[in-house]
């Protein structure tokens, strides 16, 4: 067996190490490569950097934990900044365990800015059932849509933050983190055409980077303003809202398997074009 | 009778009245009605989904081979429901689970994904034609695209890795999606038709 032949039968456990051990070496050292400030985030620093005091930010938390790892650094950066100015934050959720990223943002939220009060500046409605129903209903009464009750099934008209926001409409901007379906796709339909365009209002959506593709004719057509693409754009609105989190550490990471996929791809493509050769010649 | 022609009825006036209350807002009350039996029947779907998962698995606790896996599913799903119910989801033992269970498991499935791209990388894009070279450069500028290293090698990397996104690739997503929605669009024709009953069951 020649030595391309050997080459082009590698198994397959020396490049899950190869990948493991690169990846945990950009973990625990850092390179630090500079990360060039992307349009979309700087669209979206603006965006939320205008809020006043008072202005509600609706996220649609529409995610689990495996999307957490794209989507959640750029969610909890754009609410950083909402909150920092004096702005209120409300979530829904339209997967179920995305009420529980909801809760774990305005933990960290809760942690960063201790005056925060549930119900005043902030409240997590929870997961709602129906996806685009759910959106169409909660743009004439968003009470009604969540049939009255919060995440933790308690009566929302006693909560303050609720009266200045009875509809979709009032909010300043809606956030919808997408990690699939029900997401964007339902989102674009139901708010953005139907509502924010045609008002002047922005509409931005945080996804994970295997969205990209397919919410592309949206961002193209307008109907999604400001587009978070995956962990880079997290990293790009940490660094912009000066709180480096786990997508900035990620990005060496990132940068690093992508140099190593590149390097596999040649090595296959010589092997396999030096295998040819060697075939010809017998 | 009641299993197929009732159903297929029912689809039918709902169906067309959905469609019609788009145009006739006399109807648009009823169009709330319909929306409100939607989400009430959307929640009622995950615990149809509980219930018909506990079945099978507590059937499962019978076969030994089996056992394991459905203990730790049984326990996992009623534990979650209990800690939820006492705690309600900020309980900090509910947390803890949440964190220890679903956040690494959901994290760890979706990271394989990098482990295969990799071996996939090295076996399967092979510059074997000119579609595969095409889309093997195409991958290249893509991929680099989204991280800060393509812009650190070369300023055109990103360039070139948006414009294959913006151009082409929305191209194809919209022809995609377009083909999607004419589909789902004559799939509704069928049903309204009586043409398409598959989904009443019986294998039609």
């Amino acid at each position: 067996m020649s030595f391309w032949e050997k080459l082009s039968k590698m198994d397959n456990r020396i490049i899950y190490t190869a990948l493991l051990v690169i990846m945990i070496w950009a973990l625990i050292w850092p390179m630090g490569l500079p990360i060039q400030i992307g349009t979309s985030a700087k669209a979206a620093y603006e965006t939320f950097d205008s809020f006043e005091s008072g202005d509600i930010l609706y996220v649609s938390f529409d995610y689990d934990s495996a999307g957490a790892t794209d989507i959640q650094s750029s969610i909890e950066a754009c609410m950083r900044l909402v909150l920092k100015n004096g702005g209120r934050v409300v979530s829904g959720a339209l997967w179920p365990i995305g009420a529980q990223q909801a809760n774990y943002a305005f933990k960290k939220m809760q942690e960063e800015y201790p005056h925060l009060v549930e119900g005043v500046d902030f409240l997590n409605l929870g997961y709602k059932p129906g996806g685009q129903m759910y959106i169409e209903k909660a743009m004439d009464s968003l009470i009604e849509a969540c049939a009255n009750v919060d995440n933790e099934g308690r009566n929302l008209s006693q909560f303050p933050i609720m009266k200045d926001l009875v509809t979709l409409k009032d909010a300043k901007v809606v956030i919808c983190g997408n990690h699939g379906s029900p997401g964007a796709s339902e989102w674009v339909p139901m708010y953005a055409t139907a509502y924010a365009i045609p008002n002047n209002k922005p509409f931005v959506v945080a996804a994970s980077a295997v969205n990209a593709t397919i919410n592309a004719p949206f961002i193209q057509s307008g109907q999604i303003t400001v587009y978070l693409n995956g962990i880079r754009a997290g990293a790009e609105m940490e660094l912009l809202t000066e709180k480096k989190g786990t997508a900035v550490s990620g990005m060496d990471a990132q940068s690093l398997s992508h140099i190593l996929v590149f390097v596999l791809m040649i090595l296959g493509n010589v092997s396999y074009f030096m295998q040819k050769r060697e075939s010809r010649k017998q | 009778m009641y299993r197929r022609t009732i159903p297929f009825i029912i689809s039918i006036v709902i169906g067309l009245s959905y469609i019609l209350s788009g145009a006739l807002p006399e109807i648009s009350a009823w169009k709330n009605l319909l929306d409100k039996w939607f989400q009430i029947s959307t929640a009622f779907a995950v615990l149809i989904g509980a219930i018909s998962l506990s079945m099978v698995h507590f059937r499962n606790l019978r076969r030994p081979e089996r056992l394991i896996y459905s203990t730790t599913l049984i326990i996992a799903l009623y534990g979650t429901v209990v800690l939820g119910l006492i705690q309600t989801s900020k309980g900090e033992l509910y947390q803890t689970w949440y964190n220890m269970t679903i956040v690494p498991l959901e994290a760890a499935i979706l990271s394989q994904i990098a482990f295969y791209i990799t071996t996939a990388a090295f076996r399967v894009l092979r510059m074997r034609s000119l579609e595969a070279s095409l889309m093997l450069i195409a991958a290249v500028f893509v991929m680099f695209y989204n991280v800060p290293v393509g812009a650190a090698v070369w300023q055109g990397i990103p360039v070139i890795g948006k414009w294959l996104m913006d151009i082409p690739n929305t191209a194809a997503m919209r022809a995609i999606t377009m083909g999607a929605a004419l589909g789902a669009s004559a799939t509704a024709i069928r049903v309204f038709l009586g043409l398409e009953r598959s989904y009443l069951g019986g294998g039609e």
